[in-house]
């Protein structure tokens, strides 16, 4: 026998690749969205420290502008600095 | 005048004139010769001259007027009696009846000029006293003299008889009676009934005169009752598409009140029609008028309400019978009785168990319309909807699922008119809601506005919502009614907003990856048109799913022409990337099996319920997460887009999922045989191109096979485990392609490909192995209601696909035909039919029999099976 | 306030020690003016951000799924006092971890929630009985740096919570803080969000 594939509608699902699911800032999940978007994925992406530590990016920004934050990642209170994304 | 008085004054007469002595032997024999009623004035005559002149000649003279009275009464009796009887000489009565109306009338006329000559002879002005007392004792002794029901039903026959021949004689438009319009064809008109009504305006004058006319009032009545109803049976029953009611009002017009004229003409005291038919003068005139014509809606709606239901079904075809409705409720009091009537024929011929869902909605979205029609306050509608609403929430689990595909279905977004405006929008789940409201009501308010200009406002009466629309526009200039979203009725109906709106999802979601080809822009405006509906919230899932279908087809472009994915030629592949938090949990896993997100929890598994359902179902079924070897040429494919994917999106990756999506997969065995099957799941196209690779298998073996390395080893866990749940899987994909003839199974565990077949069966099979209405679990549907098929069987029926059908292939056509007039049936009632027509050969088989018939049928692409129903595909289907 | 914050985090002090100072504005409380005794009232749910309320919601949630697991079993250490009247104000109970010198005995945190929760703090303070311990005013505050100037987002309730439990078990001896009198004196009725918190780094 033998067996042709002539056409397909695959699906997937993407995911965030990073060291947590949920964002520690707001809670949610990094595959929906913050609290203030809709669009997961490239509407809401992903900021990962150089720590590491992964948030909704729109999230982790909030921090960082109050006065509470002296510019640490809120879990490992290290200087946040965001990793460089290879494009 | 009594006779006393009388006799005072007629002694004083004869006081002052001699005279009297001459001429009372003239009189007296005039007065005689006039009848019946001659005798009371005969009496008082022969009273004054017995004063006068002496007894003898007074005597004579009244008791010959007695006689003839006596005679002439008996003569009307015999004749109402005999036109009573005589139903074949019913003209030649008519004529005995003029002529003896006709002589009773001479014979008054008679008998006033001679009081009148009387009157003058002897100076006596007071005239009209006499001939009036003289009239009504005549009068009365003639009414007393007849057989008053043999008088009627004779009279009855007359009348309806002459009314058959005006019918006929009337012209058939309608007579023009405002002057301007009065052409020389009206006067034609004018003339021909003038004519046609001659001998009926003879009689009546007769009767008229004889003081008949008005003992008959209630036979005329009722004769133009029977024939209003008899002629509204006639030009309605049955015509959907003709507004009968301006015809109806002109028949009145035309045949009915010239008649009524011609009956009771110009008499005052017992006239129906006033004088001129047309002119609104009399009060008694309008009145009978009135009536006739309320008797005429009377008959019309009562004709319109029993064929509602078949109304109901010819909608929008029967719209000018339901103008007829909408009209007659209006001028009769029968709301109640109407909507009781409709209640009644819904239950009778709606809500059984025979009628399929999908048709009860169909039929329930064209009550609706057709009941807002007729109401705009939607007062009737809502008391025939709560029994529907009842019976379906008590019965009809599948619903929902229904109005949401019928939504889907070629049409339907014109069915529950979505492209209409200006409906309420009412958002789910507040949010954003305020705003929304705000400018809803602000476009209420300017449509009151403009409202008021032209009438003034009344408020809406609770059971006569109707007298506010007498006057009937069609179309859209009318104000739609506040009720007016039928989706969201419907919804009402079948159950909540909410529900709907996941049921959507979920409709959407199948119909997004289970085809090869998507129909993108025809659901991106249907979503568009529901956001009105219910809210940007309620459907921002589906929006998401939208984007992510158009976003996956751009970076599949991209990726393509980057050069980073390449298909070979002759296959279509296309992907979808989604959003897992914004689709449906049936995305990723059925059964326990799929994809599970979440592989790289480090954080707590506390679930959250309120923000992502997907994810805490998945996290709680025990999933089971385990990747797929995908079969070529979709593992090069799938790979390369992985990677082209997280170089572009980093820190993205992509899982596919091997339970969604559809394959075209088509298998060439020895013996020529071609089996090509659409819409398989990749799970079911990595099975059969394992046995591409070797002809036999074990479960075992192909687990192995088809499963990653890693979750091959995730045999360990909670119980049924990963491989466990897969095993099920792949058990029941392997029942599919046995089922359809590429493998079968060698023993307890092994499956083999089947090169040759026997006996050898059509070369080339196409089969469609999902409906196109299921989506990426249909699969698991297919396989289970075959298996099911099985499990209802006798055990022999493992082969009955094949065995059963060299004698069941007679009753195909029976079949087809059926399905061509009934549109679809469920298996119980094809069989029920072919019991009940097929003769030539009688049909005897059992419905597991039927059901293999049937599934060939729906192999071979000639019918659709949906949801336990069976209909031919439709070209639409392809 | 900044530089307050940076004066107070640069200072290393042997012991915490209230300033009497008050700064003017109440930080997520929005009240509490200078020289007022009132204390500042909490955000009403209207009023918070629709980041604060939704994870305010979620944390209710995660206390609810896991309180619903143990309901056959005795209170936990640290418990969410249902049901919660505002989803602003919620009060958590507190009992001595065994073998510690609170052991027990149970206390009651109150949490406060501005606003634009988590990016602020909450405020958090005991009520009622105030465990002896050298960080806790007998007026319920509380010197523990999570709570001012080192909160972070990432905290919550729970933690918070943790964190006080386990700052009470790390005790060696009951006693007030030194200059207990005169802060309870000084900030009687402000917030302690509004006190200025010099902490030693001793871990806690």
């Amino acid at each position: 026998m033998r067996c042709e594939i002539l056409g397909a509608r695959l699906v997937a699902a993407w995911t965030w690749n990073a060291s947590d699911d949920t964002c520690g800032i707001c809670r949610l999940p990094f595959d929906a969205t913050c609290t203030d978007c809709k669009l997961p994925g490239d509407g809401c992406p992903l900021a990962i420290g150089q720590c590491t530590h992964p948030f909704h990016l729109h999230c982790i920004l909030k921090w960082l502008a109050s006065a509470n934050s002296r510019g640490q990642c809120p879990l490992c209170r290290q200087e946040w600095q965001f990793q460089q994304q290879a494009e | 005048m009594n006779s006393e008085s009388w006799q005072g004054w007629w002694r004083e007469a004869v006081d002052a004139d001699a005279l009297v002595s001459r001429k009372s032997g003239a009189v007296v024999e005039a007065l005689s010769r006039v009848g019946l009623g001659t005798a009371l004035l005969a009496h008082h005559w022969t009273e004054c001259l017995r004063q006068v002149e002496g007894v003898a000649l007074g005597r004579d003279g009244g008791e010959s007027a007695m006689k003839r009275a006596e005679r002439h009464g008996r003569s009307l009796a015999e004749l109402a009696g005999e036109a009573a009887g005589g139903v074949s000489v019913r003209h030649d009565a008519e004529r005995e009846w003029l002529a003896a109306a006709r002589r009773a009338r001479d014979a008054l006329v008679e008998a006033e000029a001679a009081i009148e000559w009387l009157e003058q002879r002897m100076g006596w002005r007071p005239r009209g006293a006499l001939v009036q007392q003289f009239r009504v004792e005549c009068q009365a002794r003639i009414a007393a003299g007849l057989d008053g029901d043999g008088f009627r039903r004779g009279m009855r026959s007359v009348f309806a008889g002459r009314f058959e021949q005006l019918c006929t004689a009337a012209p058939t438009t309608t007579r023009l009676r405002s002057g301007e319009d009065t052409t020389v064809e009206g006067d034609d008109q004018d003339d021909l009934v003038r004519q046609s009504t001659l001998p009926i305006r003879q009689l009546s004058g007769h009767l008229q005169d004889v003081g008949l006319l008005p003992h008959l009032i209630d036979t005329v009545a009722a004769c133009a009752y029977a024939a209003i109803t008899r002629h509204v049976e006639v030009t309605a029953a049955g015509h959907f598409s003709c507004y009968a009611l301006p015809p109806l009002l002109s028949w009145l017009e035309r045949c009915v009140w010239p008649w009524l004229e011609a009956i009771f003409g110009n008499r005052s005291g017992a006239s129906l029609a006033d004088g001129h038919s047309s002119g609104g003068g009399g009060g008694e005139a309008a009145h009978w008028r009135a009536r006739f014509a309320h008797h005429t809606y009377e008959a019309l709606l009562a004709v319109r309400t029993r064929e509602m239901f078949d109304m109901v079904v010819d909608f929008p075809d029967s719209l000018p019978a339901l103008r007829d409705v909408r009209e007659c409720l209006v001028h009769t009091d029968a709301r109640g009785e109407f909507a009781q009537a409709v209640r009644a024929q819904f239950r009778r011929r709606l809500l059984q168990p025979g009628a399929a869902t999908a048709d009860q909605v169909l039929h329930y979205v064209n009550t609706v319309k057709a009941l807002r029609w007729i109401d705009p306050y939607g007062l009737l509608l809502e008391s025939v909807s709560e029994p529907v609403r009842q019976y379906w929430r008590q019965n009809r689990g599948d619903a929902l699922r229904c109005v949401v595909e019928t939504l889907t279905a070629p049409g339907g977004e014109a069915l529950f008119e979505l492209e209409a405006s200006g409906v309420d929008a009412t958002p789910l789940g507040g949010g954003n809601a305020a705003n929304g409201d705000k400018e809803e009501e602000e476009e209420e308010e300017e449509e009151e506005e403009e409202e008021g200009a032209q009438a003034p406002w009344q408020p809406e009466p609770l059971d006569a919502p109707l007298r506010l629309h007498t006057s009937i526009r069609c179309g859209g200039a009318a104000r739609r009614p506040r009720n007016a979203d039928l989706l969201s009725r419907v919804i009402h109906m079948v159950s909540s907003r909410e529900a709907f709106v996941a049921e959507y999802q979920q409709c959407l979601s199948e119909r997004l990856v289970g085809r090869l080809q998507v129909p993108y822009e025809e659901a991106l405006q249907q979503v568009e048109m529901l956001k009105v509906r219910f809210g940007d919230v309620a459907l921002s899932r589906c929006e998401m799913m939208l984007k992510d279908v158009s976003d996956s087809r751009r970076l599949w472009n991209s990726a393509r022409a980057d050069g980073a994915v390449s298909v070979p030629d002759g296959t279509a592949v296309a992907p979808v990337i989604a959003s897992y938090m914004c689709w449906p949990p049936t995305l990723c896993q059925s059964q326990g099996v799929g994809w599970c997100p979440g592989g790289n929890t480090t954080s707590s598994s506390i679930s959250r319920p309120h923000e992502a359902p997907s994810l805490a179902t998945m996290r709680t079924a025990a999933a089971a997460a385990a990747a797929m070897r995908w079969p070529e040429p979709l593992a090069t494919v799938t790979a390369a887009l992985s990677a082209y994917y997280a170089r572009v999106k980093t820190p993205r990756v992509l899982h596919w999922l091997p339970h969604a999506g559809a394959c075209r997969v088509r298998l060439h065995f020895e013996d020529g045989r071609v089996l090509e099957v659409r819409h398989v799941a990749p799970v079911a196209a990595a099975v059969i191109s394992c046995f591409a690779q070797r002809s036999a298998w074990t479960e075992s073996e192909l687990l192995d096979e088809i499963l990653v390395p890693e979750n091959r080893q995730a045999a360990t866990g909670p119980t049924p485990t990963v491989r466990e749940l897969w095993q099920l899987q792949v058990r029941r994909v392997l029942r599919f392609w046995s089922r359809h003839g590429a493998i079968r199974a060698v023993d307890a565990d092994t499956y083999q490909v089947i090169e040759y077949a026997s006996p050898p069966t059509a070369a080339h099979t196409a089969v469609d192995a999902l409906d196109m209405e299921e989506g990426p679990d249909a699969l698991e549907s297919q396989v289970e209601r075959l298996l099911h098929d099985d499990d209802v069987g006798t055990a022999s029926s493992s082969s009955s696909a094949a065995s059963a059908q060299p004698e069941m292939l007679v009753y195909e056509n029976y079949v087809l035909g059926m399905l061509t007039n009934f549109e679809a049936l469920p298996l119980e009632r094809i069989h029920n039919l072919l019991k009940m027509f097929c003769t030539e050969p009688p049909y005897h088989q059992s419905p597991t029999q039927l059901a293999a018939l049937l599934r060939h049928l729906v192999n071979r692409g000639e019918v659709v099976h949906s949801h336990g129903m069976y209909r031919r595909r439709q070209p639409a289907d392809l | 306030m900044e530089s307050q914050r940076g004066a107070a985090a640069g200072a290393a002090l042997p012991s915490s020690r209230a300033q009497g100072s008050t700064s003017g504005d109440g930080g997520g409380g929005g009240g509490g003016g200078g020289g007022r005794a009132e204390v500042p009232r909490p955000a009403t749910a209207k009023s918070m951000t629709p980041v604060a309320l939704r994870r305010l919601q979620k944390e209710f949630s995660e206390w609810h799924m896991s309180s619903r697991t143990s309901d056959t079993q005795p209170l936990p250490p640290i418990y969410l006092e249902t049901p919660v009247q505002r989803l602003d104000e919620w009060y958590i109970g507190l009992r001595g971890a065994d073998s510690t010198l609170y052991a027990g005995e149970a206390f009651r945190l109150r949490f406060r929630f501005p606003t634009d929760y988590p990016i602020e703090s909450p405020e958090v303070v005991f009520v009622g009985t105030t465990p002896l311990h050298e960080h806790v005013y007998s007026n319920g505050h509380l010197c523990l740096s999570i709570l001012y100037d080192s909160w972070s987002p990432a905290l919550t309730v729970n933690s918070v919570a943790l964190s006080i439990q386990s700052m009470l078990s790390s005790a060696t001896e009951k006693r007030r803080p030194p200059d207990n009198d005169a802060y309870v004196r000084n900030c009687r009725g402000r917030s302690p969000k509004q006190t200025r918190w010099l902490f030693h780094d001793d871990g806690v």
